[in-house]
């Protein structure tokens, strides 16, 4: 087993509020041989994944990032 | 003396003209030029399906399944002089049936189908359409796109072609496929459950390639 | 009313914004990048990378063309699927940031109704039979009993794909639809391939095959692209005719980026021609994948009273055009 855990800290609770959401269905449905937990609190979010082995953390961890970008940016392009 | 001659039906490859033929009330089957087609490639396709068609009609009697009689083949003009049947559309009978008898033709419907998968015989467009209920028997009319393949593929596609005529024609009454598949299975030679699987993995590719 | 839509099923990258105007579909803005794979096929993750970092300069982008505030759009809309799982999931994301982050609803939209409703919205037509083909879409889809119903499709490769596959085999540029159609209006010679129907449905892959077979042996490249085109749209054309029968329904419609190509549209064209019908089509942008044709649906959607809960804002790979629940057409 592998796993990561990765803090993210945003400069408003909103900010945290809306890429935690966004995020939300994508964990829930989840991507293969990973388990994923989103929490967030105040201005922090943590995204936990355990995944049966590195490259399948890896495409993990790279797919989650990319989500946490794209609903950051979308967010902040606004 | 001039014969009177009639379109009756328009259908989207060929028009049905209600002639007679040495005193006998019969329809032609004139497979009508397509203008959105080279005329090369269109030629080709229409002299192919007519002799296809009327070879798979004699094949299909074979078979022990209802067929019109074939009187005369025009190759060149694409046509095939064959008895009128006197009889409904099953595509208008379904509606108007009961449950009981709506179950039973479609076991009958699933026997037949069966009987020319059984011969080695893909009918090609089974719709509803294409088949007509005369003095209790269905009789199955347009063999143009069908062919002579025993491959289970081919008969998972037969049946396909079926079951989507009744989801999009007939969506109101969802078991007829299964009543279909009830009648097939009984008269079906092969393992039945080779073609179930064959038609479940017909619904799930064909969507996003 | 206005809405916004992101399309992100699988190359293409798109946001629309547009307004409803009396039941008709006025764009406002339209904006799209495509992601081209550097070789081979498409990779889903690359795309979804190429899509996530476009995304949000997009989505700035169509308020400046729309030259509306963010605050005035009513929905957000997003390609719920059918499509490649990063690519969806990656626009589904942003869609929900930007719903979130403006505090206005969502809706998911079914990629392939789409590109029925900005038919529907741009063209005039009013219950048309859909030829869909683009890439990985090959359908003829007719409204019936309360849904958009498949009543063809492609049995092995969608259409786009088979000229993408031989475009590749023969050096061609990606997408290959463009550099086919004009080579092919230099073809002189007809040379048989397999021309397969069965009921209305198509396939592809034997005709493929037997036009790769005829490049290796040294027939003009024109000839095949020639050839080709004329045996798949002509199939194509045929399956739409028998389902406009069976149907009977008197307007047909293109849509997708295969029908961008006018040798297809005139043989549809002919073909309406011949039995009476009309025949439609969007402008080029709209046929291909576009943010637009989802804005417009989602906005469909909502007005219909269709309401989606972000926490369960799933994609759906295989979301199919059937499982639709058409409320706002009776």
């Amino acid at each position: 087993m592998r796993r990561a855990e990765l803090r993210f800290l945003f400069d408003s609770s909103e900010d945290a509020r809306v890429v935690f959401k966004s995020l939300t269905p994508e964990v829930k449905k989840r991507i293969p041989k990973t388990t994923v937990e989103l929490d967030f609190e105040g201005r922090e979010m943590v995204l936990s994944i355990t995944a049966s082995d590195t490259s399948s953390l890896r495409a993990a961890i790279n797919s989650y990032l990319r989500w946490v970008d794209t609903a950051f940016n979308v967010k902040d392009a606004l | 003396m001039a014969k009177v001659e009639q379109v009756i039906y328009r259908g989207a490859e060929a028009e049905i003209i209600k002639s007679t033929y040495l005193g006998r009330d019969v329809v032609k089957k004139h497979r009508v030029p397509k203008g959105y087609r080279l005329p090369e490639l269109d030629k080709r396709l229409r002299m192919h399906r007519t002799r296809e068609e009327a070879k798979l009609m004699l094949e299909a009697r074979k078979a022990g399944v209802s067929v019109p009689i074939i009187y005369d083949i025009h190759l060149a003009d694409a046509t095939i002089t064959m008895g009128y049947l006197r009889g409904s559309r099953v595509k208008e009978l379904i509606p108007k049936l009961s449950d009981d008898e709506r179950r039973s033709l479609c076991y009958a419907i699933g026997e037949s189908i069966a009987r020319l998968h059984n011969n080695g015989l893909i009918h090609g467009d089974i719709t509803t359409s294409n088949m007509i209920f005369v003095d209790g028997r269905v009789h199955f009319i347009d063999f143009g796109l069908g062919e002579v393949n025993r491959e289970v593929e081919a008969r998972g596609v037969d049946l396909h072609v079926l079951m989507e005529a009744f989801s999009s024609a007939h969506s109101m009454y969802p078991d007829c496929f299964n009543h279909v598949f009830e009648g097939y299975t009984s008269v079906y030679e092969g393992d039945v459950m080779e073609v179930k699987k064959k038609i479940d993995e017909i619904v799930r590719r064909g969507r996003y390639r | 009313m206005l809405s916004l839509g992101i399309e992100g099923t699988a190359h293409t990258v798109g946001v629309g914004v547009v307004e409803d105007d009396d039941g008709r579909c006025r764009v406002l803005a339209k904006v799209s990048r495509m992601y081209h794979p550097v070789k081979g096929g498409i990779h889903p993750r690359e795309a979804a990378n190429h899509h996530a970092e476009h995304l949000p300069g997009l989505i700035k982008k169509a308020f400046e063309e729309a030259d509306v505030e963010p605050g005035e759009v009513e929905v957000v809309a997003f390609s719920q699927g059918p499509g490649l799982g990063p690519c969806l999931r990656t626009a589904a994301t942003a869609a929900r940031a930007l719903a979130l982050s403006l505090g206005k609803p969502l809706v998911g939209v079914n990629h392939c109704v789409a590109h029925l409703e900005i038919g529907r919205g741009t063209t005039g037509c009013g219950d048309p039979v859909l030829l869909y083909v683009s890439g990985g879409n090959t359908q003829v889809i007719a409204f019936a009993n309360h849904r958009y119903r498949v009543f063809g499709e492609t049995l092995d490769i969608g259409v786009g794909n088979c000229l993408d596959k031989l475009g590749r085999y023969m050096g061609l540029s990606f997408p290959s639809g463009p550099a086919i159609e004009r080579l092919a209006r230099k073809g002189e010679t007809y040379v048989d391939l397999p021309y397969t129907i069965k009921g209305m449905d198509v396939a592809f892959s034997g005709l493929l095959t037997a036009a790769q077979q005829y490049y290796d042996k040294g027939v003009r490249i024109e000839d095949v692209c020639y050839s080709v085109q004329e045996t798949v749209f002509a199939a194509l054309t045929e399956v739409t005719e028998r389902a406009m029968a069976h149907v009977g329904k008197d307007e047909v419609l293109l849509g997708g980026g295969v029908a961008c190509n006018r040798r297809l549209r005139s043989m549809v064209k002919t073909m309406a021609e011949e039995r009476g019908a009309s025949f439609f089509v969007p402008d080029d942008s709209l046929c291909v994948d576009n943010g637009v044709m989802i804005a417009w649906t989602g906005l469909l959607m909502h007005k219909s009273g269709v309401r989606m809960r972000v926490e369960e804002s799933f994609v759906d790979q295989r979301f199919r055009t059937d499982m639709v629940d058409v409320r706002w057409r009776r």
